[in-house]
């Protein structure tokens, strides 16, 4: 009999819902994105997103049961994002997620929202662990092992802006709308990705952390040189991007290296990057692979949610009232 | 009353309300499905604290095609000296809100309801307006910031300042509003955040860009 699972997603500002059966078909898929409300704060605002999700999560669950052809007597496992992320936004789709799981009499598994991203590239058997993973987005930049049986271990991460970030900040000083770094992208087509060269940032102790900082603000410094006419922000935001992208690349590949990895995964909304996708293939060695997930689940989704908390559940997790949100949850 | 449960200290609301839910339940012998309605306190109060209830309202109502009732926090705060068999001609319930300022409202006894009723709408303000308000012969019940206690008990000797709503009370309105037929639209409901006061700086003075 198959196993249906709906995945509940409220880490940040987009309140998703999906229902899965059998970690396979895709039976329905929904978000709804608060973009337009935060745009006007030029970020996202914690007790807005929050407010925003208590009111959509009604009507998203209704719609998604009807997408599905279901009920929610029809539901076998409730697979909701437990962190990281915001606390408020967090809180408000665990507790729905338990008090769901808790009518219904079926059982709750929480999932790290970092895991969501990682193992997006594996649905539909794409790829399995053993493989080093990269997720990279506005809120994260980690570089983690991930190996059967959950066994995951964070190899480096940023010490400072995560990638997506970097990039939001900076299209955002250039005046492109919140959220910015997506933005990025289609003014850097238009772009010379070698008209300003940024270095690329090397930790003094040799690891492998990652460092956006620096290049931001010589990206702010760029900027106050000279007028920013449209052919010099097309310019800018082509060469930024290539200085994120290079150091996510050269960064990822070395370590991958070392360690004999020959299968790479990249989750997260900056995975959507089609420079950053593009340079990987470029400087993969023969026999390498990456591997990322389609466009549409790079981004935070419900899908992902559903998908690793029945990878969970078919190893054995359960979860039970006492599941706590954790804005700072590790992924190891 | 079938049961009542309150979180150990330091215990996290979310963490607690689930197991709570279950464990009166099992008490008694119920499960979910034995319920007729879910009635939360609808505000003003602990944004976080209200957002936890109305989640987990929200989902037991909609999974079990339950009614849903909305109970402002100072109805109950209002009704909750009643249940002592306390009886005051004219009331104000206030809690405190941000900023050193108080919601409040003010309510009548109504032999019809048998309950506090709201004269008008919430209002915010300070601790001189709660004052005002006792000089003007109503009866006070609320909590009060350490500070402002002594000026209210001043200003109202004998009032409560240190109540706060009881959940038996909230059960005992919200019976009254379901025999009523007063449910709230599930997919609408959310709580009342800032009635009557300007809303905290980070959604009002949010520097827009």
């Amino acid at each position: 009999m198959a196993l249906i699972t709906l995945g509940i997603e409220t880490s940040c500002d987009e309140t998703g819902m999906a229902v899965l059966e059998d970690g396979q078909r895709v039976l329905a898929n929904s978000l709804y994105s608060q973009v337009i409300i935060h745009r006007k704060f030029g970020g996202v605002v914690p007790e807005i997103a929050s407010r925003r999700h208590l009111l959509k999560l009604v009507p998203l669950m209704e719609s998604v049961l009807t997408a599905a052809g279901l009920d929610l007597g029809g539901i076998d496992l409730i697979a909701a994002t437990r962190g990281p992320g915001l606390i408020g936004p967090l809180l408000v789709g665990l507790c729905f997620a338990k008090a769901l799981a808790l009518a219904r009499n079926i059982p709750i598994v929480g999932v790290n929202h970092l895991e969501g991203h990682l193992y997006s590239a594996c649905f539909n058997g794409r790829v399995k662990p053993p493989f080093l993973g990269l997720i990279v987005s506005g809120g994260h930049t980690e570089l983690i092992s991930v190996g059967a049986g959950f066994r995951h271990r964070l190899l480096a991460s940023t010490r400072d802006d995560a990638g997506g970030e970097a990039l939001d900040k900076v299209g955002k000083a250039m005046g492109l709308p919140y959220p910015a770094g997506a933005k990025i992208e289609s003014l850097a087509l238009r772009g010379d990705r070698q008209a300003v060269i940024f270095p690329l940032a090397i930790m003094k102790d040799g690891s492998d952390d990652f460092s956006f900082s620096g290049i931001k603000t010589a990206a702010l410094l760029e900027m106050r040189k000279r007028k920013l006419t449209p052919r010099r922000r097309a310019d800018l935001a082509a060469s930024f991007q290539e200085a994120v992208c290079r150091q996510l690349v050269t960064r990822t590949l070395r370590v991958a290296r070392r360690r004999g990895v020959k299968h790479l995964v990249v989750g997260g909304g900056v995975a959507a990057n089609g420079r950053l996708r593009r340079m990987f293939q470029e400087e993969l060695a023969p026999g390498e692979k990456i591997f990322f997930p389609e466009k549409g689940l790079c981004t935070d989704n419900a899908l992902m949610v559903a998908y690793a908390g029945y990878l969970r559940y078919k190893a054995g997790q359960r979860d039970g009232d006492a599941l706590e949100a954790k804005a700072d949850l590790k992924i190891t | 009353m079938l049961g009542v449960s309150s979180p150990r200290r330091g215990e996290g609301t979310s963490r607690w309300l689930t197991r709570a839910i279950r464990g009166l339940l099992a008490r008694r012998k119920l499960v979910a499905a034995d319920l007729a309605a879910v009635a939360v306190a609808s505000g003003p109060g602990s944004f976080t604290g209200l957002r936890i209830a109305f989640a987990t309202a929200k989902a037991l109502t909609l999974a079990l095609e339950l009614r849903l009732l909305l109970i402002p926090t100072l109805d109950i705060l209002a009704n909750s000296g009643d249940d002592q068999g306390e009886r005051a001609e004219k009331l104000a319930a206030f809690l405190p809100y941000i900023g050193g300022e108080y919601h409040f409202a003010c309510y009548h006894y109504s032999t019809r309801y048998t309950c506090y009723r709201r004269k008008r709408g919430y209002r915010a303000g300070r601790v001189d307006d709660l004052a005002a308000l006792a000089g003007d012969g109503a009866t006070l019940i609320g909590l009060a910031r350490e500070d402002d206690r002594e000026h209210i008990l001043r200003a109202a000797p004998g009032c409560s300042a240190t109540s706060y709503p009881k959940v038996q009370t909230l059960a005992r309105l919200a019976w009254g509003g379901y025999q009523r037929g007063e449910w709230a639209d599930i997919g609408r409901a959310e709580p009342i955040y800032s009635a009557g006061a300007t809303p905290p700086s980070f959604i009002s003075g949010m520097k827009r860009v």
